[in-house]
C-alpha cells in the first residue's frame, strides 16, 4: 500500500501524505497535499501561519479526519490504528496548554505512565540539559519553560517519530541551540524528525531536507545542502576609502554578484552560494566593515520557482493569500 | 496504563470537589438543622400550606410535620439543585472545557483510544457526583440522632442516591453534548436548559394539569416522586436514572469517535 516506497531508494518513508485534502465547512485547509519523509531524516516543514502545517500534523495524529487522500505514518493509517501509532511518535504541540496547579515532574510522570511507563532517568537528563526546574507548578511556567516541559514530554521516550510544532518558540537562543543539539542526536540514533516552523533559520541548521506549504498546497520540496548552496545573501561592505568608477563594474563582472551598487565608500550587491570571490576581491582594498543579511524564506523558495515559472501556476491554483 | 486519565482528572478536579462538598455539607446541616424548630411549630406550617395549597404542592410541602416530609421539602429541594450545577459544571468540562483550552491535544497524542479517553472521564464525571451524594449522606446520617430526625440509614442513603443519579443525569447531558460537539457553553447551557425543564417539569407544571405530561422527561420526578424517604430505592424508577446517563454517553461516544477534536 502506501507504506511501500515507490521509488524503490532508502528506507520505507516514516510519513507518506498523498493527495490530502480538509475543508472546515467552506474553507478549504488543505487542498491536495503530497509529501514524502523518510525514515531517518529531520524533515523541516515551512510556512507561514495559517497556511495548513498544525492541519496537517493533526491529521498525522488523527486530532482531525481527512476528507480525501491517502496517509501513512510509521507505515501505519491514523484513522485506523492511531494508538499503535501514537506509541511509537512523540509529539510537540504548537500551542501547549498547560493548566494544573501540580508540578512538571507529575505532570512528567502522568504522561510517561500513560506510555506505560519511561525510566526516570530519561526526564531528569532531558530536564537537566533544559535547565527545567521539575518542582514548579507547571501552571505558573513561563512560556520558555512550558516549551521545555513540552520537549522533554515529546523526546522522553526515544520516539521513532518526533512531530514537532513550531518547536523552538519561546525558547531563547541558548536553548534553541541545545534543541538543536537534542535534534541531532535524535537523528543519530535513527529518530526520524519532522519539524514545523514559520522561519527558516530554526530548522536550517538541522535539517536534510525541507518542505513549503502555502495555501493547503505544497509548492517545493527542497534539500537543505542545495537551498544553502543557493541561497542568496545580501552583502554590505564598508571601505576605507571611496570607490572609483570603474571599482562598480569590477564587483558586477564576478560569477554570482548581482546587483552591485555603489555609494561613496559604501557597497551592495547579492551573492547566490559562497561569497568566496567577492571576499577575496574586497581583500584587495581595506574593508572597514562586512556584514550579510540571511535570505528569507520567501525569498530563498520562490527566486528559484519564479526563475523557473514554475510558481505561477500554484500561486494560481492556491487563490488569494491567506 | 489502565485509569490514568480517570485518575489524572479526578485529581486535577479535587480542589472544585473539595468546594462542592462544603456547599452540599453546609446546605444539608443547616436546612435540616432547623428541623427540632419545625417540629415545635406543626400548626403553623399547617396554616400556611392550607392558604396556599397550590404553591405548597408544587413546592413539595404537603406534609411539613413529619421528618421525612420535612427534609423532602427543604434538603431535597435544594441540594439537588446544587449537585446538579455542580455534574454540569464537571461534565461541561470534561470533555469540551478541555478541547477548547487545548488541554485535551497532548493526552491525544498519546497512544489512548477516544472511546477510553471518553469514558475514563465520564467515569471520573460519576465518581465526582458520587462523593457528593456520599457527602449528603453522611452530614444526614450524622445529624439523625441529634435532630431526632429518626428516619433510617436505609432510606437516607436512598435519597441521597436519588439525589446523585439525579445529578447525574443532567451533568451526563453536558458531557455528552461536550463530547459530541466540542463546545463548553453548548454543553452547560443544554445541561442546564434540561434541567431547568426537569425542574419545573416536576414542581409547577404539576399544578397544570396540560403540562403534567412534563415530568416524564424529568430525572427530579423519577429521583424525588417515588419518596425515598419513606419508601426507600424505588427499582424501576432508579433503573431510568441509571439507563438515561448510560445512553447519553454511548451517543456523545459515537458522535466524539468520529469528529475532528480540537479546531
Amino acid at each position: 500500500m502506501t507504506a511501500v516506497g515507490r521509488a524503490g531508494v532508502g528506507p520505507s518513508p516514516a510519513i507518506e501524505i498523498s493527495g490530502l485534502t480538509k475543508s472546515y465547512g467552506r474553507h478549504r485547509a488543505l487542498g491536495g497535499v503530497d509529501l514524502r519523509v523518510r525514515e531517518g531524516e529531520v524533515f523541516g516543514f515551512l510556512g507561514p501561519n495559517g497556511a495548513g502545517k498544525t492541519t496537517t500534523i493533526r491529521v498525522l495524529l488523527d486530532h482531525i479526519r481527512r476528507d480525501a487522500g491517502e496517509v501513512s505514518v510509521l507505515g501505519r493509517d491514523p484513522r485506523t490504528d492511531g494508538v499503535a501509532l501514537r506509541r511509537e511518535v512523540g509529539y510537540l504541540p504548537g500551542e501547549l496548554s498547560m493548566t494544573s496547579r501540580r508540578p512538571a515532574r507529575d505532570m512528567l510522570a502522568f504522561y510517561a505512565r500513560l506510555r506505560g511507563g519511561v525510566p526516570r532517568a530519561h526526564i531528569d537528563e532531558l530536564a537537566a540539559r533544559l535547565d527545567l526546574d521539575l518542582k514548579r507548578p507547571v501552571r505558573g511556567l513561563s512560556k520558555g519553560n512550558k516549551q521545555k516541559v513540552g520537549l522533554v514530554q515529546a523526546f522522553m521516550h526515544r520516539p521513532r517519530l518526533l512531530i514537532l510544532d513550531e518547536p523552538t518558540s519561546g525558547l531563547d537562543p541558548l536553548l534553541q541551540q541545545e534543541f538543536l543539539a537534542m535534534v541531532r542526536e535524535a537523528r543519530e540514533a535513527g529518530t526520524t524528525v519532522f519539524m514545523s516552523s514559520h522561519v527558516l533559520s530554526e530548522v536550517h541548521d538541522a535539517a536534510d531536507r525541507a518542505a513549503i506549504i502555502r495555501d493547503g498546497r505544497i509548492v517545493a520540496t527542497e534539500d537543505m545542502d542545495a537551498l544553502r548552496a543557493r541561497a542568496v545573501h545580501e552583502f554590505s561592505i564598508r571601505f576605507a576609502e571611496p570607490l572609483g568608477p570603474g571599482d562598480a563594474a569590477e564587483f558586477s563582472a564576478l560569477d554570482n554578484v548581482r546587483e552591485v551598487r555603489a555609494d561613496g565608500d559604501q557597497l551592495t550587491c547579492r551573492v547566490e552560494g559562497s561569497p568566496d570571490a567577492l571576499v577575496k576581491l574586497a581583500a584587495r582594498r581595506t574593508v572597514l566593515l562586512l556584514s550579510a543579511v540571511e535570505p528569507d524564506l520567501e525569498e530563498l523558495f520562490f527566486t528559484h520557482y519564479n526563475n523557473g515559472a514554475q510558481d505561477a501556476g500554484t500561486r494560481d491554483a492556491s487563490g488569494g493569500e491567506g | 496504563m489502565a485509569g490514568e486519565v480517570f485518575r489524572r482528572f479526578l485529581g486535577d478536579h479535587r480542589r472544585g470537589l473539595v468546594g462542592w462538598s462544603v456547599a452540599v455539607a453546609a446546605v444539608t446541616a443547616m436546612y435540616s438543622s432547623f428541623w427540632p424548630t419545625m417540629a415545635d411549630t406543626t400548626d403553623l406550617m399547617e396554616q400556611y400550606v392550607d392558604a396556599m395549597p397550590g404553591f405548597a404542592e408544587a413546592m413539595g410541602w404537603s406534609d411539613m410535620t413529619t421528618p421525612e416530609g420535612y427534609i423532602d421539602g427543604t434538603v431535597l429541594l435544594l441540594v439537588p439543585i446544587l449537585m446538579m450545577v455542580a455534574a454540569v459544571g464537571i461534565g461541561a468540562r470534561a470533555v469540551a472545557g478541555d478541547e477548547e483550552e487545548g488541554a485535551l491535544e497532548l493526552v491525544m497524542a498519546y497512544p489512548v483510544g477516544r472511546t477510553s479517553l471518553l469514558l475514563q472521564r465520564f467515569a471520573a464525571t460519576a465518581v465526582y457526583t458520587g462523593v457528593l451524594g456520599t457527602v449528603m449522606f453522611l452530614v444526614l446520617l450524622g445529624l439523625s440522632p441529634v435532630l431526632d430526625l429518626d428516619i433510617g440509614a436505609g432510606h437516607l442513603a436512598a435519597a441521597c442516591l436519588a439525589t446523585a443519579l439525579n445529578a447525574l443525569c443532567y451533568g451526563t447531558a453536558a458531557f455528552a453534548i461536550g463530547a459530541a460537539t466540542g463546545r463548553r457553553s453548548l454543553a452547560i447551557a443544554g445541561g442546564a436548559a434540561l434541567a431547568v425543564i426537569g425542574y419545573l417539569g416536576n414542581t409547577f407544571a404539576l399544578t397544570i394539569e396540560d403540562l403534567e405530561w412534563m415530568r416524564f422527561g424529568s430525572a427530579f420526578y423519577y429521583a424525588l416522586d417515588p419518596d425515598p424517604l419513606v419508601n426507600g430505592v424505588d427499582p424501576g424508577y432508579t433503573a431510568v436514572l441509571v439507563a438515561a446517563p448510560a445512553v447519553l454517553v454511548a451517543l456523545g461516544a459515537a458522535v466524539f469517535g468520529r469528529r475532528d477534536v480540537l479546531v
